[in-house]
């Protein structure tokens, strides 16, 4: 991959994503605040399920909701592959999830330190629901909400496999969120944005 | 050998047919203003041409490339421009040309001052339709394609594509022919 051609795609979209970065900061930072007498388990479920709720949303809005239109036209008539292209757009959301994430934690840490672990699976479970998600924006219908659902439980299976083993969570994260990369690269040499 | 090629290139979306059956053919350095039935059949055209989008069933060539197992050569030969008008996305013209140069890995400085010149000779084009049709021919395409353009910026078009095949997608006949008859003017 070109860096420059991703890093032109990135900034970009994140420069059109100003407005929802910061909706997305303030949402997890007032969540952390309500949660911060609630014990651990309580607070990394509250930080996984509303980091896999902003993962969706900002991922839905990548691709086909018409915000990013003249964009999503340029970037697909560029000589890229797909796989190029993906990777570029999957780190849209990503990125904008670290912004909401660390809003979440900084606030939650000011009544109580969080453990490392902690943050690590809520990020990384966030950004495999977020790549899930992706995969939603190039495909219409069923397989759409299939999807969508999909990135959900993604969420909850990474908060089950914590409450046990974090370091497991996070490699069930990394593959899912692999995984979905790879099916959203493969889709989207496929895509008719008609 | 055609530069744009369509044979027998069909698109059906949910068992409904965007696009009919289709044969184009367009030499190098010619143009061709092309009805279809209605703005959603012309802007899918368009997009076929341009190779991002594939035909269902038939086939489409550009330069002999099959956009379905080459894109990437593809788009390296035509430039595109949308119907929709552009966003405000960019601060500036030199932002959208540094944009569009890191897609196409351009040289950069050289890429805005190319720009600049063919924006200069767009005189009196709205910049919606003016930044896209500099931004589609900065890596000097053999094919310019076109998505419902308006006739009275037929001579501007041609003034600085002189050098491509312009390949042009219209709603209706008498759109088309507007446009054609235009072209034939300025050519």
């Amino acid at each position: 991959m070109r860096g420059q051609a991703s890093l032109a795609i990135i900034l970009a979209r994140l420069r059109r994503e100003r407005r929802v970065a910061l909706v997305a900061m303030a949402g997890c930072g007032l969540v952390a605040y309500f949660q911060r007498l609630n014990d651990e388990p309580a607070r990394l479920a509250a930080a996984l399920v509303f980091g896999a709720l902003t993962a969706i949303v900002i991922a839905l809005l990548q691709r086909g909701s018409g915000r990013f239109r003249e964009l999503e036209l340029t970037e697909l008539t560029a000589p890229l592959y797909g796989r190029e292209l993906a990777r570029a757009t999957a780190a849209v959301p990503c990125l904008l999830l670290t912004a909401a994430m660390f809003a979440y934690w900084t606030v939650a840490s000011v009544y109580r330190t969080p453990s490392l672990s902690q943050v690590a699976v809520a990020a990384f479970s966030s950004y495999a629901a977020a790549l899930v998600a992706m995969c939603a924006t190039v495909r219409r219908g069923i397989p759409r909400t299939l999807y969508i659902v999909l990135a959900c439980a993604v969420a909850g299976a990474a908060f089950a496999i914590a409450q046990n083993d974090s370091a497991l969570a996070l490699l069930f994260c990394t593959i899912c969120g692999f995984t979905a990369l790879r099916q959203y690269g493969e889709a989207l040499a496929r895509y008719d944005p008609v | 050998m055609a530069l744009l090629e369509f044979r027998n290139a069909e698109y059906r979306l949910h068992e409904q047919t965007i696009v009919a059956r289709t044969n184009i053919m367009l030499a190098e350095h010619t143009a061709l203003a092309h009805a279809c039935q209605d703005a959603r059949a012309a802007a899918t055209v368009g997009m076929m041409a341009a190779g991002i989008v594939r035909p269902t069933s038939g086939n489409v060539f550009v330069a002999a490339f099959d956009p379905r197992i080459q894109p990437v050569q593809v788009k390296r030969i035509v430039g595109y421009v949308p119907h929709e008008a552009l966003a405000p996305d960019f601060d500036s013209f030199t932002r959208y040309v540094e944009y569009r140069a890191a897609l196409w890995a351009l040289p950069r400085a050289e890429t805005v001052v190319r720009a600049r010149a063919l924006l200069d000779r767009l005189d009196g084009v709205h910049e919606a339709f003016a930044y896209p049709l500099v931004g589609a021919l900065l890596s000097q395409p053999a094919l310019l394609v076109l998505d419902r353009p308006g006739a009275v910026y037929a001579a501007q078009i041609l003034s600085i594509a002189a050098d491509c095949a312009v390949f042009s997608t219209h709603e209706s006949e008498r759109d088309a022919q507007r446009f054609a008859d235009a072209l034939a003017v300025y050519r």
